[in-house]
Order: structure tokens, then sequence, then C-alpha cells
């Protein structure tokens, strides 16, 4: 015979009355002013232990018991295994630790290695087609802000494409990509992918180049962003990112939950810079077919990083590209034993002195 | 909680306010000003006894001795502000040129008159316009074009067309120039050489290496010809370290070893140098001074006259007083927001000890039997951090699955630790309920997002079908969370009905449509108001009158707390990541710390819309027997969730559940249940069971209803 002392509730009026509650064989029985039952033990329903929160019996016919003695109502019942996991995970501190622990672990594993494979996955199953309308907005826009009508004679811009056909047809995915010309004094010289393989070149980075095959060297990075979906995969990746961020941090109010966003961002330019190298891999093997010197995209980079004012102002963790000096030791490292030292150097390059 | 009393308190704060933006327009107007002063930026000979110094947008002309012959402005040969570079011509002309404009004009030295404007001609040449350059001029008109970061020199003829250039790959920053009988004398920077090039065709003749000694990161600025031109004085060079930051003047013989130093002084920035007379001349760039040097090394003090000193004086007075207005800007405008902010909280917290002192009376002077009972909550952050990791575990590693029964005990913990009158709440919303709403969210969610890709149009079917089912989505929601919460073995209800729902906000719409928005505020009231009328404790029926009017005032408090704090740190941020190169390393701190500032901003409006709104929703709700008491505090709200985004951001997450539980605490001690009487409730016969679906779904969209 066990006895806990509760409070009981009839669960029609909100008044409830001090009981005993006693529990002998098969027989639960409840005891006080006013109230004598008898309920069959195992038709009586119990919460789950949380913390030491009052812990509930619910009486079949409607009524409830609650008390604090959560440590009888252990020993009347027996644990189902979630019950005991459960226990032993939330009140032992070594417990804690562990999981500590193991939810960094596992967090990591997910944004690190899961989610870019698993993005990666779906992405390549998308067909290209899908990206249609992507790209042309994202072309629309940017045409609307940033760029303008290309000044390059049409006869130069006809050899580029011919060119960059003939090493193109020497990657072994195929597929599809547009090569569109524009103008853009704000951005200055550079070049970029948008969704369903077009690929933007400005007249800036034509006139950076001291060679064509420079050029060729920018559009096969662009083309390697192309064929890998770059563009789709980062779209995944970070809607899944906030998916999990938000999850984590489900509880918080919304003012609090902006501080989560940083980390979002910190996984979004590590995915980035990843993409970056992936796809100066593929320009290089890319270049390596067509029997172009991979060093000429390591100088057009140095060329374009000695151009840049500001520098690296940003520490290489929050940088969108890995740091210039990186991925010119990946392209000059890759272009074979003869070459000059000077070539491709450091960044270090221009000083402006007035 | 009526209007503050006090409203001149509050006119007074606006003081300081205006004074802070005034005070941040007149920094931002410095900055700009102060930059844009260069003083002397070019000092050349244009004839055998006549010097042009240019300082800002000025010429003066000076004879042999110093002394101002005439000023004219750059004005009168096109040029806005200064020029970069003065060469002189044979036959007695000038070339002028300025960075960034292909357009030289050709200046008669003796009367200043344009004679004609030349440019370079060539492709290469125009582009090399955006950078510095520099410019040579030999007897028989050739122009060598020294292009700096384009690694090159370019001969161009009297008309400046492209005659010849520098191979490829010689230079690394081709700098000064200079003509001299054996052909083109070149600084060759990076190289750290100079290097003689052929006077007709640029080939490389001859090339000196010069002496780095023990700094190997020290660069050449410009360079001239030593006016003996013997092998132990060939050239005077300006050199910088790394950074381009102080400066020496040196001489260098012809195998490049440093001969002479001139004795600038500490501090001084050599911009330009000239032979003058058997004396060094030498620009300071960052005094705005004129000095002359003797070919020893020895300083033989200012060039220049009275006027000339008088007008370098000037220009540095300007400077230094834009750079004041400036800093001294910023440092007010932060001030007079300290300022307005403390007079803010003063009046703030006048007004909260009046309010709590009439409403200390009036629950001393309320009737017999009526009861004040605060919610208490008893949990602790120890003991939630456990059950929050294992939630966070057991989530990881089920992929999600396990959430549902997370949320379940989040709640249960909650609500069981929360007690009024001594007796807890009690939360039995069934897990596998609301996993079943949350995978159907899920399958709304990632067709929404892939039909959105590939058809853009399908988002505005989406959002349609989302405004239609709103109503549905939010009295389902509202139910199941209400249905499945208890106090005292009677559970809660939430009665309106779909149609209710859906009329309501339809009205909703309608009104914030029609006022374009403004009539937001009225819309949050009512709703809030809305949701809170039709909750019931058993069969006690809450009712909730908010005064909009109320909600207006708070929003707009709100909206101007918002602006004032971001706008100071929206300006710090603009201007330290102007500066940011120049902290090197350190440079992302000037960008973070405006952006944790502005966080912090929002923080602070959203806790005082927070903390106002409740007391009002709350105050305003009474039911049968029943009557609420909210009395949260905006500022103890601000430092909460100040010190909760601190505490997020420091541990990487591992004080959220101390975040929650604090805030949590605070939110129920301060809410309180008044008993009017000895009120019995009832439960609620009709309650049946509720799905979990509009619950999760609302949650999935950020549909906040608000409570």
């Amino acid at each position: 015979m066990s006895v806990l002392s509760a409070t009981y509730f009839d669960g029609k009026h909100s008044s409830g009355r001090t009981v005993s509650v006693v529990l002998s064989g098969r027989t639960m029985k409840i005891v006080g002013r006013d109230i004598d039952e008898r309920h069959d033990a195992r038709r009586v329903r119990r919460s789950l232990r949380v913390a030491n929160t009052p812990r509930w019996l619910y009486l079949p016919g409607g009524g409830a018991c609650v008390t604090q003695d959560n440590d009888t109502v252990d020993r009347w019942t027996r644990e189902g295994r979630y019950e005991r996991v459960l226990n032993r995970w939330e009140s032992h501190p070594a417990y804690a630790a562990i999981s500590v622990l193991l939810v960094v672990a596992l967090l990591w594993l997910l944004i690190d290695r899961v989610l870019p494979k698993a993005v990666e996955q779906v992405a390549e199953r998308i067909p290209v087609a899908a990206e249609a309308a992507l790209g042309r907005d994202g072309l629309e826009g940017m045409d609307r802000f940033f760029l303008r009508p290309s000044k390059l004679p049409l006869d130069r811009q006809q050899d580029l494409r011919a060119r960059f056909l003939e090493i193109a047809r020497n990657d072994a995915g195929g597929g599809e990509y547009r090569l569109e010309f524009r103008a853009s004094p704000v951005i200055g010289a550079n070049a970029f992918a948008l969704p369903a393989g077009i690929i933007v070149i400005t007249d800036e980075m034509v006139a950076l180049a001291r060679q064509d095959a420079e050029l060729l060297g920018v559009l096969a990075h662009e083309l390697g962003h192309v064929r890998h979906r770059h563009v789709m995969r980062r779209l995944l990746a970070g809607s899944a990112t906030a998916l999990i961020i938000a999850a984590v941090t489900g509880d918080i109010s919304s003012a609090t939950s902006l501080a989560a966003s940083a980390p979002a961002v910190l996984v979004q330019t590590k995915f980035s810079r990843d993409q970056e190298r992936e796809a100066d891999r593929f320009a290089i093997e890319l270049m390596r077919k067509s029997g172009i010197d991979p060093r000429n995209l390591a100088a057009i980079l140095a060329r374009l990083q000695g151009k840049s004012k500001a520098g690296s102002v940003l520490p290489s963790f929050l940088s969108s590209h890995p740091a210039t000096a990186e991925r010119e030791a990946l392209a000059s490292g890759q272009g074979g034993a003869a070459g000059r030292a000077d070539e491709g150097g450091s960044g270090k390059d221009d000083p402006v002195p007035r | 909680m009526s209007a503050p009393r006090g409203s001149r308190s509050n006119t007074l704060i606006a003081v300081p306010l205006a004074l802070s933006f005034f005070a941040i327009g007149v920094a931002l107007y410095g900055g700009n000003r102060g930059a844009q002063v260069q003083g002397p930026r070019e000092i050349a000979a244009v004839s055998d006894d006549a010097l042009w110094l240019v300082v800002d947008d000025e010429v003066l002309v000076l004879d042999a001795a110093g002394a101002v012959k005439s000023r004219f402005s750059t004005d009168s040969f096109g040029f806005a502000n200064s020029f970069s570079t003065i060469t002189r011509m044979p036959e007695g002309r000038v070339l002028l040129s300025v960075r960034g404009i292909a357009d030289w004009p050709v200046v008669e030295a003796a009367t200043g008159k344009v004679l004609k404007r030349i440019g370079p001609g060539s492709e290469e040449g125009k582009r090399a316009i955006d950078r510095t350059y520099h410019l040579a001029v030999g007897p028989s008109g050739d122009i060598a074009m020294a292009t700096s970061g384009d690694h090159s020199v370019l001969l161009l003829d009297a008309e400046g067309r492209q005659k010849a250039r520098s191979p490829d790959g010689l230079f690394r920053f081709a700098n000064s120039v200079w003509h001299s009988d054996e052909g083109w004398w070149v600084a060759d920077t990076n190289n750290h050489k100079l290097r003689l090039l052929d006077a007709a065709t640029l080939a490389p003749k001859a090339e000196i290496a010069l002496e780095r000694g023990l700094d190997p990161a020290i660069w050449t600025g410009q360079a001239r010809p030593h006016p003996a031109g013997s092998e132990e004085r060939f050239a005077t060079l300006a050199r910088m370290q790394d950074g381009m930051i102080v400066g020496r003047v040196v001489d260098v013989d012809r195998s490049g070893k440093e001969r002479v130093h001139y004795r600038l002084g500490d501090g001084a920035e050599p911009g330009a140098l000239m032979w003058w007379r058997g004396h060094l001349l030498v620009v300071d760039s960052r005094r705005f001074s004129l000095d002359a040097y003797r070919p020893d090394g020895s300083a033989a003090g200012k060039f220049g006259d009275a006027e000339v000193q008088a007008a370098l004086e000037g220009r540095l007075a300007q400077k230094r007083a834009w750079k004041f207005a400036n800093q001294g800007g910023i440092g007010f405008a932060l001030v007079a927001l300290v300022v307005a902010l403390w007079m803010y909280r003063r009046s703030r917290s006048a007004a909260a000890r009046e309010a709590g002192t009439v409403r200390a009376e009036a629950i001393a002077g309320s009737p017999a039997g009526e009861r004040f009972e605060r919610l208490q909550f008893s949990g602790n952050a120890r003991e939630y951090f456990r059950i929050w990791i294992v939630n966070l575990l057991f989530t990881l590693l089920t992929l999600g699955i396990y959430s549902a029964w997370a949320k379940v005990r989040k709640k249960r913990y909650f609500y069981g630790n929360t007690t009024l009158q001594g007796d807890s709440f009690d939360y039995f919303g069934s897990p596998r309920a609301i996993l079943r709403g949350r995978i159907l969210a899920l399958a709304v969610f990632v067709i929404y997002a892939f039909t959105g890709q590939l058809w853009p149009a399908s988002n505005f079917l989406f959002w349609a079908l989302a405004a239609l089912f709103l109503p549905w989505l939010v009295v389902r929601a509202l139910r199941f969370n209400a249905n499945n919460s208890a106090w005292r073995g009677l559970r809660f209800d939430f009665g309106a009905t779909t149609k209710q729902a859906a009329w309501f906000y339809l009205r909703m719409l309608a009104g914030v449509v029609f006022s374009l928005g403004a009539a937001l505020p009225w819309f949050m009231a009512r709703q809030r108001a809305f949701v809170m009328s039709n909750h019931a404790f058993g069969t006690s029926r809450l009712e909730c009158e908010i005064p909009a009017r109320a909600y207006f005032g708070i929003y707009i408090r709100g909206g101007l707390l918002l602006f004032a704090l971001s706008i100071p740190f929206g300006v710090m941020l603009g201007i330290m990541a102007g500066k940011a190169p120049a902290l090197g390393k350190f440079a992302w701190i000037g960008i973070f710390l405006p952006l944790a500032l502005l966080y912090a901003a929002y923080a602070i409006a959203y806790a005082y819309i927070q903390a106002r709104t409740a007391n009002l929703a709350w105050n305003g709700t009474h039911g049968p027997g029943l009557k609420f008491s909210c009395t949260l505090s905006a500022d103890k709200l601000a430092k909460l969730y100040l010190g909760n985004l601190l505490a997020a951001a420091c541990s990487a997450g591992l004080l959220i559940p101390w975040a929650v539980v604090r805030t949590l605490r605070y939110r129920c001690e301060n809410l309180a249940v008044i008993f009017e009487g000895e009120t019995a409730h009832q439960a609620n016969p009709a309650l049946g069971r509720v799905g979990a679906t509009g619950e999760e779904l609302g949650n999935l969209f950020n549909v906040d209803f608000g409570i």
C-alpha cells in the first residue's frame, strides 16, 4: 500500500480538494472530504515526468489528480523505454555535457557535410530548364539597375563567343550556356553566372585582360558555376540553413533571433568560398584540356586584386571568395614546372603614391 | 495605461534629439568638405624665372625668389580642383593634366592662356588616365607618359598620338619620368629601380638598382634628376615605408646608393619635389608647407613669401576646421543622444512610479473579497537547459521528427512551472497531432517553394489561398492551443467560429487597404482584442477592449525610438566602413560594432512596443469575476532582451535556455489575476478534440497571433 497526497479536480468545476491517493494492487483509491472513489489503476493515465513539475493522474470519467510527489508516482508505474532514456539524459549533468558535444558535432556534420551533398543531389535532379524563369528575371533585374548594353564591337563579341565555344566543347558534361556581354561602370571588371546557364561578362573585364586566354579562363570559371548548378545549390542551402537555425533557436523572441542570422551568414560565405574553389578547379581542368595555360587565370586574378581599392578589409572567413593568393597559387601550381617566379605572385602589387 | 503626464518633458526630449541629428548632418558635411581640401599638390618651373604652385583650386605664380606675382584659379583651364601634373614644355609652354580626365591643356606659361588641348590618342593611354600617371616632355615635343599601375611607359607625339611603348613585363609600377640626354629615365617603383629607356623606341638601355637598406618594404615616390647630374649625385627621390606613410627624401648616386638624406623633420609627408636654383623644394602634403633644402641635406627654411605662407596656412586651417566639424559633430551627436535617452528614462520612471502608486491605491481601496494574485514561475535555467539540450539532440538525431515531442515537453515544463493561486497550468497536446500538422505544413512549404521557382506566378496563387484559409488557420491554431491547456482541471477554449474570424479579417483588410497601411496599429489592436475576447476559461468567456488610439501612440513612439537610435548607428556604420582600411586587421570591428548597435536599437524599440501593448491588452481584459493586471516595464524588458542577445551571441547559443527562462519569469511575475468574489468556473462540456494542423501551419508561415 502506498499513499501520496494530491489535489483533486473533478474536471467540471474550478475548485479543488485535497485528497490522498492510495494504490493497492490494481485499485487506485481517491480519498478525501466528500470524495471516495475507486478506479482501475490500469485505466488511469499519468503524465510523463518533466523535471519537477507537478504530475497529473488523469482519471477515467474526467477528473484528475495533481501531485508534487513525482517519486512516488514513478515507483507506482513502470517506466517505458522512452521515459527511461529521457530520465537518464535529463537528470545527470554528465549527460548534459555529452549532449552539448553531440549537438555541436551533429550540427557541424549536418551543415558542413550532409547539407552540401544533399543540396548537390537535389540540384542535379532539377532540370536546367526549371531555372529559366529565375535566370531571366535575374538578368532583367541586373539590366535595370547595374548593367548597360555592351560597347564591345560585334565582331569582337563573335570572336570571343566562337573561341569560348571551342573550349566549352571539351567539357564532358555538355549542356547549355548563354554568353551575354554587358557594360557596367557600377560593377566594373567582373563576370558572373546566373541561373539557367547565363554567363555575363562586362566590357571592363574584357578591357582588363591582356590576352584572350585570360578571358577564356574567366569564362571557364563561370562555366564551372553553371555546370555545377551553384546558384541553385546556394538557394537550396540558404533555405535549408535558415530552417535549421530557426529550428534550433525556435524558442527565443524574434529580436534575439536576429542574432541567430549571424551564423547563417558565416555558413553562406563558407559555402560560397567552396563553390568558388570548385569553379576554379573546373576552369583549370578545362583550360588544360583545351591547351591553354592556366596561369592566365592567375594573372588576371592578380590584376583584378590590384585594381580593387579597398584591398582585403574583410577577414577571410567573412569573404565570399577565397583569398586571391590562394587562387593564384592553385592556378599557378597547375601550370607546369617551368615558370617565372614573379608571375602571378602575391597580390601586393600596386601602391598608389599620390 | 493612460497617456503619460508631463508631455512637456516629452517635448524637451525632442531638443537634444534634434540637436543630435543636426550634429550628424554637420559631421557628414564637414567630413566631405574636409576631404576635398588637399592643400599644395604640385610645384613646377614653367620658365627660367617663374614657378607655379597649385594649392587646391588656385595657382600661385611665383618669381624666382618665391614672391607671388599673380594668382588665378584652376577653373580657367577647365579644372574644378587642382591638377595632378605640371610639365614644362619647350617654347615657353606648360602641359597640365588631371587624373581621370583625358584632356590635357597646353598653356602659355607667361599669360596662362590655353593654346590647345591634346590628350592620349591610344586605347592604352586612355585606359591609363584613371590612375595616377606622370608626364615628361622632351625637347622635340614628344611626351612620355608613365602609367603607374598599367606597368608601362608610352611615348606620344606632340598631338598625343602613340608612337612607342615600353616592352611588356619590364615595369612594375612606372612612376616619375624625366628626359635627359641619354634618353628617358623612369622610376620603376616596385622593382626598386631607375630605368633608362631609349628616347625614340623606349627600349631599355640601362638600369640602376636602388639601395633598399634594412627595410625591404621601402617604396619610391617622386623622383627628380639632381641638378649636378654627376656620378655621386644622380637623382633625388622621395622614399616611403609600407602603407605609403612617412617619407624621406634622399639623393642617390649612379649605383643606387643613398648619399644625402634631407632632414625633413618628424611627420613629414613629401609629395612633390623640385630643384630650383640650387635648392630642393619639397611640398609637404600633410603639413601643407613648402620647404627648401640645401644640397647637403640641411633645411633652409620655408620657400615663398608671406602671401604664399598665408595661402598655405589658410588651407591648413580650413582642413583642420572641417575635421573638427566632422569629429566634433559625431561626438556631440553621441552626447546629445545619451542626454536624450537619459531624459526619456527619467520621465518614464517618473510616470511609472505615478502609475504604480495609482494602482496600489486602487488595490488598497478595492472592495473586500477582491484578491490580487500574481502568476509565479518556479522553473530555473539549469533544469530547462537539460530539457532543451536533450530536445535539440533528439531532434537532430531524428532529423526533426522528435521536434513535436520536444515542443510538448517544453510547453509542459513552462506550463507546469507557472502557478496561479498555488495551482499550476497543464498542457496535454498530443505530439502525434503536432507531428502530423508539421509534416503537412512542411509539405505545403516545399510545394510552395518549388512551384515558386518553376512558375513564379504560382506564388500569387499560394498567397491568395493563404488569405482565404487564414481565418480557418487562425481559429484552429488558437483552439488547439486553448483546448489542450488547462488550469485546475478546466480546459480553456477559443470560441470564435471560422465565419466570425473571416468576417473580422475581411473588415480589417478593408480598413488597412483603404487607409494605405496607416491603420496598421488599429488593426493590431483589434486583432489582439479579437483573440483575447474569444478565449474562455471553461465557460467563463473573456472580453477585451483595447483603445486603438493608445496603440497608435505606442507604435508611433516605438517607431521614433527606433529611428532615433538607429540613425546615429547607421551613420557611424557608414563612416567606419569608409575608414575601415585604415584600421588594418581590425577593420571588421569597425563594421560589426555599428551593426551590433543597430540590432540593439531594434531590440529596444521592440521591447517598448511589446511591453506597452501587452499591458494595454491585459489591463483591458476581464471575465466573470476576473480582472487582469499587467505591469511590464519597457525598460526592464529592453534590458532583458539586450542581455539575451549578448548571451546568445557570446555563448554560441548555449545560454538560450537561460535567456528564455529569465524572460518568461519576468513576464509571469508581472501578470496578475484579480479575483472578484468567489466565482466558481465551470467546464465547457462541448469541448471536443481539435487536430493540430492549424497551429503548425500557422507557425510555419510565420503568422503570429500575438498573444
